[in-house]
This record gives C-alpha cells, sequence and structure tokens, in this order.
C-alpha cells in the first residue's frame, strides 16, 4: 500500500520533462517487491523527484549557464549598492553639497526599485531590443541637435528641474542591443548614435561607443558589425578632433586623483567602488562569458578611464544619480539574456558659490542634471 | 552562444559510467544502484543529466515476470563509452602511479 502511494507521489511530483524517469522509477519500485528495501528505494527515488523539481524552479531552460547568469545579476546588483554607497560616502567627506548627496541617495533607491522590472525585461523580444536601440539613437540625435548647450556641448535635455545627460543614460543600451543582435536596424542605430557623440560632442560617452562596438565586431565579426566599429572609430577620432571647454566641476571630476587630498583611503575607496562595477564579470566563468559580459565590463570601465584621464564624472559620484541609475537599468537589460551595460550618467546638483567660470549647469541650484 | 564550461565528473558520474562500461548489456536502474552503491535520488538525476548530454541511450524493456510493468534500461552511447573509458584510464593511471619520494 505504502509503496503505491509512494509511485504515485513520484509519479506526481516529477516535472513534464521528466516524467519518463519518474515512471521508470515507478517500474523499479515494482519490480522490487514490497519489503523494506523497496520502501528505502522508493523514499530514495521521491527525493530524485523532489531534485528534479527543483531543477525546474532553478532554471526554466535548465541549463548551468542560467545559474550563472543569476550569479551575475546578483553580483551586478550588490556591487551597484556597494559602489553607490561608496559615492554617497565620499560626498558627506568632501562636504559636497547636501542636494548632491540627496540626489545620489535617491538614485540608489531608484536602482533598487527598478528591479523588479527584471521579469519584464526578460521577456523582451529581438523587435524590443531594436526598437530600444533606434529610439535611443535618434534621441541622442535629437539631443545634439535641440538638446542644452554648454560651451557648445549639446548633450542635455531639460525636463523640469532636471537636466538629463541622455547619452549616459541610453549609449550603453544601444551598445548592449547591438551586442545582442547585430542587425541592419541595431547597425543603424550604432551609427546614428556615433554619429550623436560626434555632433554633441562627448569624448568619453564616444569611447564607450567605439570601444563596445570594437569588442563586438572583434567577438562577432561581419559586415555589419565591422562597418559599425569602423564607423564608431571615425566618431571616437572626431571628438578627440572637436574642443572640449567644459571645465571641470567639484566633487564631480578628476575626483578620482583629487580624492587623494582628503585622505588615502577615501582615494582608494573610491578606486575600490568604481572599480567594483566592472567586478562582476569575475563571477562568469571563462568559458560562460558571452560578449554581452564583455560589452558590459567594457561601458564601465571606459566611463572610469576616461573620468582618469579627463573632466568626465566617474560613474558612481556624477552631478547627481544619473550614472547609479544607468547601472541599475543596465541590470534589468543584462537579464534579457545577456548584458546591458548602462553607462554612467551623470546627474549635478547645485555646487557651492556661483563661479562665472562654471557653466549654469553645473551650478545651478535649482537643477539636478541626471 | 557561449562556449559551455566543461567540468569533472563526479566520483558518483564516473562509478555510473564505468559500471555501465563493464556491463555486458544493458543495467537498470536497480542494478546500477546495487553495483555503486549509488541511491537513487543521486543515480536517476544523474542518468537524466547524462542522457541530456548524449552520453546515456535509454529503452524499455518488457519485463520478464508477467504482470510486472516494463523496465527501463541504460546503456551507454559511442560518446559515453569514450568518456568511461578515459575515465576509467584515468584511474588506472592514478593507480598506478609510483609514490615519489619526498623532496628534503
Amino acid at each position: 500500500m505504502m509503496r503505491d502511494a509512494l509511485e504515485q507521489l513520484i509519479l506526481w511530483l516529477a516535472p513534464e520533462r521528466r516524467k519518463k524517469w519518474a515512471q521508470a522509477m515507478a517500474a523499479e519500485i515494482s519490480a522490487t517487491g514490497n519489503g523494506r528495501e523497496a520502501i528505502a528505494f522508493a523514499l530514495s527515488c521521491v527525493i530524485a523527484c523532489c531534485r528534479f523539481r527543483l531543477e525546474l524552479n532553478i532554471s526554466s531552460a535548465k541549463t548551468g549557464s542560467n545559474i550563472v547568469k543569476d550569479r551575475f545579476v546578483v553580483s551586478t546588483f550588490t556591487a551597484g549598492v556597494v559602489a553607490g554607497l561608496i559615492g554617497l560616502a565620499y560626498l558627506l567627506v568632501s562636504g559636497a553639497p547636501l542636494t548632491m548627496v540627496i540626489v545620489n541617495g535617491a538614485a540608489i533607491v531608484v536602482g533598487i526599485l527598478l528591479v523588479p522590472s527584471l521579469r519584464v525585461a526578460a521577456r523582451a523580444t529581438d523587435s524590443a531590443v531594436t526598437a530600444t536601440a533606434l529610439i535611443g539613437a535618434f534621441i541622442l540625435f535629437g539631443t545634439a541637435i535641440f538638446g542644452y548647450a554648454i560651451e557648445d556641448a549639446s548633450r542635455w535635455l531639460l525636463i523640469g528641474p532636471f537636466f538629463i545627460q541622455t547619452s549616459l543614460i541610453l549609449l550603453p543600451l544601444i551598445a548592449i542591443c547591438f551586442a545582442r543582435i547585430q542587425s541592419f536596424r541595431t547597425t543603424l542605430a550604432v551609427f546614428v548614435a556615433a554619429f550623436a557623440m560626434a555632433a554633441q560632442p562627448d569624448r568619453a560617452m564616444a569611447a564607450m561607443l567605439f570601444v563596445a562596438v570594437a569588442i563586438v565586431a572583434m567577438m562577432r565579426s561581419n559586415r555589419l558589425t565591422i562597418s559599425a566599429a569602423a564607423f564608431s572609430t571615425m566618431t571616437f577620432a572626431a571628438t578627440l578632433v572637436l574642443p572640449d571647454r567644459l571645465p571641470a566641476v567639484p566633487f564631480v571630476d578628476f575626483i578620482l586623483w583629487s580624492a587623494f587630498d582628503i585622505g588615502l583611503w577615501v582615494g582608494l575607496a573610491l578606486w575600490a567602488g568604481c572599480l567594483l562595477l566592472v567586478c562582476p564579470i569575475a563571477f562568469v566563468p571563462k568559458g560562460e562569458r558571452t560578449v554581452l559580459h564583455y560589452v558590459f565590463a567594457s561601458c564601465w570601465l571606459t566611463l572610469i578611464a576616461a573620468a582618469a584621464m579627463g573632466a568626465y564624472p566617474t560613474p558612481i559620484v556624477g552631478y547627481g544619480a544619473s550614472a547609479i541609475i544607468g547601472y541599475f537599468l543596465s541590470l534589468v537589460f543584462l537579464q534579457t539574456g545577456p548584458q546591458g551595460c548602462l553607462a554612467g550618467s551623470d546627474a549635478q546638483t547645485n555646487l557651492s558659490e556661483r563661479d562665472e567660470t562654471i557653466p549654469p549647469l553645473r551650478n545651478n541650484a535649482a537643477t539636478l542634471a541626471v | 552562444m557561449s562556449m559551455r564550461k566543461t567540468r569533472a565528473p563526479s566520483k558518483a558520474t564516473k562509478q555510473a559510467l564505468i559500471a555501465l562500461l563493464n556491463a555486458p548489456g544493458s543495467l537498470h536502474g536497480y542494478e546500477i544502484m546495487q553495483i555503486t552503491g549509488i541511491n537513487p535520488g543521486t543515480l536517476y538525476p544523474m542518468l537524466a543529466r547524462l542522457e541530456d548530454q548524449a552520453m546515456l541511450a535509454s529503452q524499455w524493456q518488457d519485463s520478464s515476470v508477467d504482470g510486472r510493468p516494463p523496465r527501463h534500461m541504460y546503456s551507454l552511447t559511442e560518446a559515453g563509452r569514450i568518456l568511461a573509458k578515459s575515465l576509467l584510464n584515468e584511474d588506472r593511471r592514478a593507480t598506478n602511479q609510483p609514490l615519489r619520494a619526498k623532496p628534503a
């Protein structure tokens, strides 16, 4: 009687995909008789079915790489939170305006709130990915033409009190979309975005697109990726030639070096916080890494390098919070299969006293650049 | 899209593969359990994975006893035999390796 009940339990527990194995176990139980040995065998088979069920719940695709991917997503999320907190700590220690601290703190909260959208993003279809790339590219183009300009740099959209540096939000998404799908349309998006970076002009973001697209071209070499890489190389070169007159802003630009003036540990912590954003790739075994992992990591690494070399914000302490939001957004797009990388965005709140040399965006107490 | 990482088979997997390699014909689950001592809770998920990886073939075989359901029989595929042989050779090499004197 007990043996029959266990057989029924086994057949009920096993997921559809493993039904054959449940039937095999039931057949073995029938063949082993009614003794204690058969009951022990049956109980152990119940455990086997529980493992089949667990396997189903851990990963709907039942592949090891999905578990790895989850580990990558978890580590990306953790890195974003920790790096954001390090950025906040820097702002407090360095005596930055309270508004900046509030905006950065709020960004971490917003980023965490984005996490539930992981499930939705995971269902993104190829056409949705393509549409994201194209819409993003044309917004960047629109920003270059109609956006808010400071010292000939047209990088911002003014929405209410917020100055939004669109490239910091959208360019990494375009890079991710291109890493996922190399079609005519996503290549067109890369061309438009690269042109927009040259037109804005923005060296850091142009460099980011160049590196990301070059990685895609190296790992998935074809006519489309090579042409995209060639064009983004040209536009990046153009930004190097075009003048960038935006002055460095306190608490934002060159802080990877100036933080050491506050203290050795402050400088080291800031570097550690920035590099933490790139670390999640280390949680993916080398054989499991895809072009998306590399694009994700390279986007953030390029932003850090730009912040170290020029007057560009770090991903964790920008003019405010966009970089942090961008990072969490990239986490959302990572879940769509591969990786996303949302480049750092800057948000800035007002900075100390007004200075004629500092552009209004970076100075206005009432504005928050996101 | 990506290369799959290959992991070294577990001790239980080795035992099951070698048992199937040495068997004159196909084996059913209970027999594998008796030969290797692996409990069914581990054995069946492992066999399922081996079949997913095309290392194992399975087929239903009518029971010789009337009234009993057919049994599920397992045998190695060609890929499974190659893997099992390499594991067996590995074990033999490890066993035959002479002990080295400790460096002074």
